[in-house]
């Protein structure tokens, strides 16, 4: 069986490639986005991996498995494995096997599970035992209310996702409605999808949904979404955030787009520790210990307050003490917000069972194709190393190799020809050491944000830039999570750790955020040629590379550098999708206003 | 009842409808218009309605019900009441029943004989019986084993059940009929066995207890008897001969090994208290059952993969250094390196399996003490089919492949045959017995294959019929094997499981473990609860004839089985990934093998080219342009700027620091190089002295490949000269040889000189002498070398000329019998012509035929026969037939003058001429 004209090809391994040139690649791309995780998307194949998590978050979304087979065998270019289809079979099959539903009367929950030989083999497992208050015939199991997470946990690491229809108790009111016009007197409105995954999220307020993870890449608005959803759910609400930067881009956010107002508004970090119906804490907070034999202070602030919604932004960051505290309030509304379902220590089933299934995703090209983020061009320039430092590598030990090829100041000049080419954009200069950062803002008069940096003064030079009056920011590493720069449309890395591929796409979602006009965003990576920081960047561009951004390498050497323009091949450029009258008119008003 | 005789009884309207139903065009020259009889167009339609190729075409026309009906009625001999035919295939609707058998009548396929008006029969043409290819679950039914008996033998059979003489004087139909009715009426049936004597009793009931099968020798030790116990050879031979109730069904080397069964029906009357068997054909297939509803959680496909596999491990094996060990295989050890690239079928010893192949069949040759890719490697993967066949042939008829062991092969010690020394035998018979199942038609379950086939295979292996419960589980491993491993690795079957890891590393050490032992236990047993069904490649097999061991033809394989490899593009994507498709031309495949990393072969074939495989290819002399031409002209959509550096960065950087042998340097124009080279502690003992800054002389005695290896290490892309060629900085060899490498290239160059004087053609022109001239010393010191040389010249000159010579006279052999056959022809034939011929000239019947075609052979008579070709078209040819090779003649054809091979199903008439 072999149909050329379809884009899908089913690997045994359950891994599924997907032609992008074809006609049929956009209905492709959107039947894989409902059960299968995009690993990489390369400019013309897209690799998606079918896993069980991804198979119960396309169950938990209604879809079936027959569905899915049926149209996979429709597009499938090649004959499909047929173990990937009793896979997909038996694993949907588990979605909604077992239900976690809640009697009313008793308070107690009831796991019940309709497959007999499933319901023995969880009934059997000491680990569920712990947990079961008693056996009620041979279809449900009594289960202590406070073990509701725990409960989940277990019963997914045996093979088993557990459907919990057992609802949420209702959080303190808070009545309060997102502005159209924000306190800057600007138009605001959720844009379309925006508004998809919000209702996605709330399900009409039934006790399936309330609790689930929305997956947008960066610079899609994932704040937008969740003041979205606090908006439906007009309960106190505890934001957990990734660290003081993004705490406050949050409260920020809140302020200029709800009518929520600075006395409903609270910060709970290290510098203040207010408890207000909206409250925005960060992990760190929550995971701090005086010492190590303590336990964490701050994390009664999860459970000791009737929060009616709790926010996880940037959940594949979720630490683990956090996991265990969202175990016991699993009666809460819950929200991730992230950009990828990936997390580097493997916990995704806990994210599954603890704070909830998939409920929405976006794939970063569609939105980019739709002009809804910028597109980025990404270049890596390669540098020569003089001889004399040549030398000085050549013998050096393993570590301050890195470190000379990464501070190779032949990298200068290649900059200063960059700033010169971006004269008249936002331009961030980003790096790994201080040396060469402090170096490189002497020489270009630009001001410097380090990890040492006063809030204060981070908060000012942020505001010069973002007014446009400074052109050029220097920063380092600190600015990679979460930092709001919605007007730099450049960002050049001079210096990157060793190989962190996470590191790389921070960077570079620095700079997606819309952009008026063109919608470019543009990405210089400047690495010392046939050296320790070439091999680092080749690791952490492949991971662009997958993502699907085109990398282009140029070489340059210092007798031509004058010459230099370091231009991009405008021809290569995909075609970007038309909007819609309507959506170019929300997009202009939006353009100037959605700046998260 | 011959088709013929029946076609007899029809009208000419009638035989008109039936040539019209069959698509056979009347030619005019048979006046069907005019008023003459019917005997021409009788003579015209049943040759043609008996080969197999009309009537196959023909029966897919029927109503599923009818084609049902026709298989039943076969199943049983051909030969069934009208009123069981009602009952069993109609469920009684005697209306519906008429309808379809008249029509299935008007159409010829079937007869409805009512000579005996108290009991009318449906009648099967016996062409039609034969064409039916039966499963082997629908074999061993009464009717249909008293069809093969002779006629006296019947007789004798029916007078000693019946104690009647009246059989004697019956014709053969009616004789069987009657036998058939009486023993499988159940009221008869059960007085026949009740009269048994005692002792024969026993020995039925023995076999009714073996659920209707056993050896002779095993039935002779029945009750702790002996073999040679003589009455008990008289009671069971009495059994066989005058009852009527157990048959012989295949015979073994001996009497002892003959296989005994109890017919199906008579088994199940007996076994179902004397119950009528009134089973539908459907109920009988379920016996052995092809299961199309079976929904495999784990499926084994190595049909597209096979090849793929085949490509990636001999470019693995030539680019990893793999030793030849002393015994002239390959260590386990280096095996398991290549199992993380190959396809799901990756296990040890499929890996083995394959690369025995490759050294079998010269692809991989030892050159240096490790194995090397030949290059007729490469011409051989363009032609897939070829290369199946050969591989197909290795494991088939090369006994070097040992199922019984249960690694396959071992070449570091001497292979084990533990006395089974028929396994080619075996793999033929569990090749027919999967065609004769009905390839492609569903699932098989293993278990129930085995219990068919199994008994056989104890027959091929324990000749004196004694089944030893150890070389009975030795037997099941050995079918397991060929099942789940050759024919599964081959493409040639797909094995399926419910169970995800059946057919793992582990469950199938379990399952080694459990053929240890003497018997598997119940559930045990489950561990073998598969199924497999046959791959569009085991149809082709089957339809070129090569799934019949028998037949099987290499040249034909290759001609008539086409394996398309023949896709002619790739995706290089941006990171550096390659994804291939499945039928990706195999020669491009190992091109690429050569310089990328083979990530996974599953349907797409994905490659990488890294750093690494680049310097590995660079290494074996790969050009960097050669990587560029071959992806740019496979590229769907161009190079990506990514790959493309990466190449340059590669070339830029291979052979930054040359590593000579002959005496033993390293050279570097970066002195950066030299001075990280020469500052690493790891190198201090390989250092003898710098050289300026742009060389080191090495220490004495260093090995270089251990000195490269650090280099590596030190992320630096050394190039190692070879210790025989080297190339200067300047694009010019240095070549080193010995003496007698030496004396051996100027022959082969003054070779080619003479071969050009013999032929009196110029081959390669000029250019041998000026290449001799070029590399001979001028020196006169060095006419040793030329007297030396051309010494060595002249033998090999005389050699040529020998070989020349026995092609010629062979030649003039070949000419000679072709003038005599025509001289022959020209003169008074002395010895017998087709007038000396008895039989039936023309004939037209198929047993006819052989016998004229064996008669002509003998005589060297010319022949002209009637033949329906490949494109199934109608040809008249004039052969002179030769000798017989299975269902096939092998004749000379005087129109083609040229030799060749004729299939007899096609062969519509023979005249001798």
């Amino acid at each position: 069986m072999f149909k050329p004209e379809n884009p899908i090809i089913v690997q045994s391994d359950m891994t599924v490639l997907l032609e992008t040139t074809g006609p049929l690649f956009e209905e492709g791309r959107d039947f894989l986005g409902q059960f299968a995780e995009l690993e990489k998307s390369p400019e013309y194949l897209h690799t998606y991996r079918i896993t069980p998590l991804s198979l119960w978050n396309a169950a938990a979304a209604g879809l079936r498995s027959e569905e899915i087979i049926a149209r996979l065998l429709q597009l499938a270019k090649y004959a499909v494995p047929p173990n990937v289809l009793t896979e997909i079979r038996e694993q949907m099959a588990r979605f909604g096997k077992l239900r976690l539903v809640k009697d009313d009367e008793s308070g107690l929950l009831h796991l019940i599970c309709d497959d007999r030989m499933a319901f023995e083999e969880i009934s059997a497992s000491p680990q569920v035992k712990e947990f079961v208050v008693e056996r009620r015939g041979d279809t449900t199991l009594v289960i202590d209310p406070a073990y509701r997470g725990r409960a989940k946990q277990v019963l997914i690491k045996l093979g088993y996702p557990v459907e919990d229809l057992a609802g949420f108790t209702e959080g303190d009111p808070l009545e309060f409605a997102i502005r159209p016009l924000t306190r800057l007197g600007l138009h605001f409105a959720l844009r379309e999808y925006q508004r998809d995954a919000v209702e996605t999220f709330w399900n009409n307020g039934s006790r399936a949904g309330g609790a689930g993870v929305l997956v947008l890449p960066c610079g899609a608005g994932k704040t937008i979404i969740g003041i979205g959803c606090m908006e439906k759910i007009q309960q106190h609400t505890l934001i957990l955030t990734t660290n003081i930067t993004a705490l406050r881009q949050w409260i920020r956010e809140l302020l200029d787009k709800t009518t929520l107002t600075e006395d409903q508004i609270a910060e709970y970090s290290g510098d203040k520790k207010d408890v207000r119906p909206v409250t925005v804490t960060t992990y760190q907070m929550m995971t701090y210990k005086p010492s190590k034999a303590d336990h964490f202070p701050h994390m009664e602030l999860i459970k000791r307050y009737n929060w009616g919604l709790i926010i996880y932004d940037e959940v594949h960051l979720l630490p683990a003490p956090v996991f265990r505290a969202t175990a016991e309030i699993q009666a809460r509304r819950r929200l991730g917000l992230t950009a990828t379902l990936v997390r580097e220590d493997g916990r995704e089933d806990d994210v599954f069972s603890l704070i909830g299934p998939k409920r929405f995703d976006k794939p970063w090209k569609e939105l980019e194709q739709q002009g809804w983020i910028a597109k980025a061009r990404c270049m890596e320039i390669r540098v020569p190393m003089h001889p004399d430092r040549r030398i000085q590598y050549a013998t050096a030990e393993l570590r301050a190799k890195y470190r000379l090829a990464m501070e190779n100041p032949d990298k200068i000049p290649v900059l200063m020809r960059l700033l010169e080419k971006h004269r008249d954009d936002n331009v961030l200069i980003i790096g790994q050491y201080l040396d060469q950062l402090e170096e490189i803002s002497r020489l270009t008069n630009a001001p410097i944000i380090t990890g040492d940096t006063p809030n204060a003064q981070r908060e000012e030079l942020y505001a010069a830039f973002k007014s446009g009056k400074l052109k050029v920011l220097v920063v380092s590493k600190v600015a990679n999570f979460a930092v709001d720069l919605p007007d730099a449309n450049v960002a050049i890395q001079v210096s990157g750790t060793f190989r962190s591929r996470q590191e790389e796409a921070q960077r570079v979602g620095r700079v997606l955020r819309p952009k008026p006009g063109q919608n470019y965003a543009y990405f210089y990576s400047i690495v010392t040629k046939d050296s320790k920081d070439q091999e680092c960047a080749k690791k952490r561009s492949l991971f662009l590379t997958e993502q699907g951004y085109r990398y282009r390498i140029k070489i340059v050497e210092p007798s031509t550098l004058a010459d230099e323009k370091f231009d991009f091949d405008e021809a290569e450029d995909l075609p970007v999708t038309e909007l819609t009258a309507e959506a170019e008119e929300a997009e202009e008003a939006l353009l100037e206003t959605q700046d998260v | 009842m011959k088709l013929r005789t029946i076609l007899q009884k029809f009208s000419k309207e009638d035989l008109l409808r039936v040539a019209e139903f069959w698509s056979l065009a009347v030619p005019e020259s048979l006046d069907v218009e005019g008023e003459g009889d019917t005997s021409r167009l009788v003579e015209y339609l049943y040759p043609r309605m008996q080969t197999a190729k009309y009537y196959f075409r023909t029966v897919e026309r029927l109503q599923p019900l009818q084609k049902t009906t026709l298989k039943f009625l076969a199943v049983h001999g051909g030969e069934v009441p009208l009123g069981e035919v009602i009952a069993r295939c109609y469920s009684g609707e005697e209306d519906k029943a008429r309808e379809e058998l008249q029509d299935l009548a008007a159409k010829a396929f079937v007869f409805l004989d009512d000579s005996e008006p108290e009991l009318p029969y449906v009648v099967l043409p016996e062409s039609v019986r034969s064409n039916f290819e039966l499963g082997m679950q629908l074999t061993g039914y009464l009717g249909a084993l008293l069809q093969q008996m002779a006629f006296n033998d019947l007789a004798a059979l029916a007078e000693r059940v019946t104690g009647d003489k009246k059989y004697w004087h019956m014709p053969r139909e009616r004789l069987i009929r009657r036998l058939r009715e009486h023993l499988l009426d159940p009221s008869t049936l059960q007085r026949h066995v009740e009269s048994l004597p005692p002792e024969e009793k026993i020995l039925f009931n023995a076999l009714v207890d073996r659920d209707g099968y056993a050896f002779y020798g095993d039935l002779l030790e029945v009750g702790g008897r002996r073999r040679f116990d003589l009455a008990r050879t008289e009671q069971l031979n009495s059994l066989i001969q005058n009852r009527g109730l157990v048959f012989q069904v295949s015979e073994g080397s001996n009497k002892y090994g003959n296989l005994l069964m109890i017919p199906r029906d008579i088994l199940y009357i007996v076994t179902h208290d004397f119950a009528t068997d009134d089973r539908s054909l459907v109920e009988l297939e379920q016996l052995g059952p092809t299961d199309k509803d079976f929904r495999p959680a784990v499926v084994v496909d190595n049909s597209f993969i096979l090849f793929r596999d085949l490509v990636t491990l001999a470019s693995f094996i030539h680019g990893q250094n793999f030793k030849v060990l002393t015994s002239g295989g390959m260590s386990k050890a280096d095996l398991r390196r290549v199992l993380p690239l190959l396809g799901p079928s990756r296990s040890l010893k499929y890996a083995t399996f394959l690369a025995a192949f490759l050294i079998w069949a010269k692809y991989l040759r030892p050159v240096g003490g490790m194995w090397r890719l030949s290059d007729t490697f490469s011409s051989a993967l363009a032609s897939p089919s070829q290369l199946f066949a050969e591989i197909y042939h290795w494991w088939l008829e090369v006994n070097e492949w040992n199922e019984a062991h249960p690694e396959g092969l071992l070449w570091d010690e001497e292979q084990p045959t533990r006395g089974f020394v028929a396994l080619i035998e075996m793999r033929k018979l569990v090749l027919e017995a999967i065609l004769s199942w009905g390839a492609g038609t569903g699932w098989i379950p293993y278990q129930a294959f085995e219990e068919l086939v199994l008994p056989k295979l104890v027959a091929v292996a324990a000749p004196t019929g004694k089944a030893d419960p150890s070389v009975r589980m030795s037997l099941r491993r050995v079918l397991y094997c060929v099942v789940t491993e050759a024919l599964a690795w081959l493409g040639i079957v797909v094995v399926g499981a419910s169970q995800k890891d059946a057919f793992s590393e582990e469950h199938r050490a379990d399952l080694e473990a459990l053929f240890r032992k003497k018997n598997l236990r119940k559930n045990e047993s489950a561990a073998l609860s598969f199924s497999f069904r046959p791959t569009d490649t085991a149809k082709l097999l089957c339809e070129t004839g090569d799934m019949r061991p028998g037949q099987m033809s290499r040249d034909m394989l290759s001609q008539q089985f086409p394996l398309a490899f023949e896709a002619d593009w790739v995706i290089v994507q941006p990171n550096c990934e390659i994804v291939a498709p499945p039928d990706l031309s195999l020669p491009n495949l190992l091109s690429l093998c050569g310089f990328c990393d083979v990530k996974s072969v599953d349907v797409m074939t994905l490659l990488v080219v890294t750093r690494e495989s680049l310097q590995r290819a660079l290494d074996v002399g790969v050009r960097g342009e050669d990587v560029r031409n071959l992806l740019g002209r496979l590229s769907r959509s161009g190079v990506p700027p990514t790959v493309d550096q990466l190449i340059t960065d590669i070339l830029e950087k291979h052979g930054e620091a040359v590593l000579g042998s002959a005496g033993g340097y390293i050279l570097s124009d970066d002195p950066s190089v030299i001075e990280q080279i020469r500052l690493q502690p790891k190198l201090q003992e390989f250092l003898k002295e710098v050289i300026g800054d742009k060389g080191l002389v090495l220490a004495p005695g260093v090995n270089i490949e251990r000195v490269a290896k650090e280099l590596r290490t030190l992320g630096l892309m050394p190039r190692v000269e070879s210790g025989a060629v080297e190339t200067t900085r300047d694009n010019r060899f240095h070549i080193n040889l010995s003496a007698e490498e030496y004396y051996e290239l100027l022959a082969l160059l003054n070779l080619i000189e003479v071969l050009e004087d013999e032929l009196g053609t110029e081959i390669i022109e000029d250019r041998g002498i000026s290449l001799i001239h070029s590399i001979e010393p001028d020196s006169a010191g060095y006419a040793m070398i030329h007297e030396e040389a051309q010494r060595v010249s002249a033998l090999y000159a005389r050699r040529l000329k020998q070989a020349l010579h026995s092609m010629q006279e062979e030649i003039e052999e070949k000419y000679k019998s072709q003038v005599s056959r025509i001289v022959a022809k020209a003169q008074t034939h002395r010895g017998p012509t087709r007038f000396h011929y008895r039989g039936q000239n023309p004939a037209v019947e198929r047993k006819d035929i052989v016998a004229l075609l064996e008669f002509a052979a003998q005589h060297e008579l010319e022949t002209e026969i009637q033949y329906v070709k490949r494109n199934e078209t109608e040809a008249t040819l004039r052969i002179y037939p030769k000798s017989f090779e299975g269902t096939r003649v092998y004749a000379y054809c005087v129109e083609s003058d040229r030799d060749a091979m004729y299939s007899l199903d096609r062969i519509l008439k023979a005249t001798l001429v």
